[in-house]
């Protein structure tokens, strides 16, 4: 009797078998679909987050590269550096409580990009400068060290 | 009466036909292609972005050499314009004490940072005792070949 209702033939709809062997492979299909979906959004997040830390390096580098070039004497204390000017006031470049690099108490970084590691080291004359950067909203860092000679006396 | 009337053979829903094994297959295989594409494309992406990533560490770590070449031509005037030429081949900066540079000789080729990048320094002399020429080399692979990217600027003697 079971097997006569399982198996049987009609034209006017799937028996139980066919019912869920289409829904299993339903379920199998929206799971991958589902996966390289998520999988696709996530890489394509990552990619986002990772040119952004690129152009906020760059920037990061322009910035301190433009002040430093200019200044005649700089002072260095672990995350903070002090540039002195022959015909400017003192600028002060920092990493704020908030994990921000700051420029005279201005942020010059983004609000979704924190800075976790800054230290500024004083060489004869330059700057050797570490820092490293994550996206608020990611896993990804970018760190970074490099020197930055002063102009010429 | 004829309103009624649909003929049974050409309704889709009352059709009693499956797929053929045929049909499945490409059906099948045109899926798994079009995700295998889909895969491919972004794990390329993200290759391609590892290497931007590693072509823009390659520049600032290849940038810093002409900086500290730089702070050298002020700092170290007397070793870098020395009578009788200074040269440096294939060199590498280390700090020598707190706040000092200094260039030393690699004998095992160039310096290497993070496993992935070689770079190197050569002050060379010029047919000017007083101008130095400073060319900085770094060469890493990227994820899809080699690659060698190269500075080179002048170090000017402007006097005690």
């Amino acid at each position: 009797m079971a097997s006569r209702f399982l198996f049987k033939k009609s034209k006017s709809g799937f028996t139980l078998v066919e019912t869920i062997v289409a829904i299993g492979i339903g379920l199998l299909a929206t799971t991958m679909l589902f996966y390289i979906f998520t999988f696709g959004l996530r890489n394509i997040q990552t990619i986002k987050n990772t040119e952004k830390l690129h152009s906020e390096a760059n920037f990061l580098l322009n910035t301190f590269t433009y002040w430093i070039k200019q200044g005649e004497n700089v002072t260095t204390s672990g995350s903070t550096l002090e540039i002195e000017f022959p015909d400017l006031p003192l600028k002060t470049i920092t990493k704020s409580v908030d994990d921000r690099v700051t420029l005279d108490g201005t942020p010059i970084t983004s609000d979704d990009i924190q800075v976790t590691d800054l230290n500024f080291t004083g060489m004869s004359r330059s700057v050797q400068i570490r820092f490293t950067i994550e996206a608020k909203n990611g896993d990804e860092n970018f760190s970074a060290t490099t020197t930055i000679a002063q102009r010429g006396i | 009466m004829i309103f009624f009337y649909r003929p049974k053979k050409s309704s889709f829903l009352s059709n009693n036909k499956g797929f053929s094994i045929v049909e499945a297959l490409v059906g099948i295989t045109i899926a798994a292609l079009l995700i295998l594409v889909f895969t491919s494309l972004i794990a390329q992406s993200i290759k391609i972005n590892q290497a931007n990533m590693k072509g823009v560490k390659a520049t600032m770590y290849l940038q810093e050499l002409i900086e500290i070449a730089k702070d050298l031509e002020q700092s170290a005037t007397s070793t870098i314009f020395a009578p009788g030429g200074y040269s440096c081949d294939v060199c590498h900066p280390i700090v020598i004490a707190p706040g000092v540079w200094d260039l030393t000789n690699i004998p095992g080729g160039p310096e290497t940072l993070e496993d992935t990048f070689h770079r190197s320094i050569t002050i060379g002399n010029t047919g000017d005792d007083n101008v130095k020429m400073a060319t900085a080399t770094i060469s890493w692979y990227d994820g899809f070949q080699n690659q060698t990217s190269t500075l080179e600027t002048y170090l000017y003697y402007y006097g005690q």
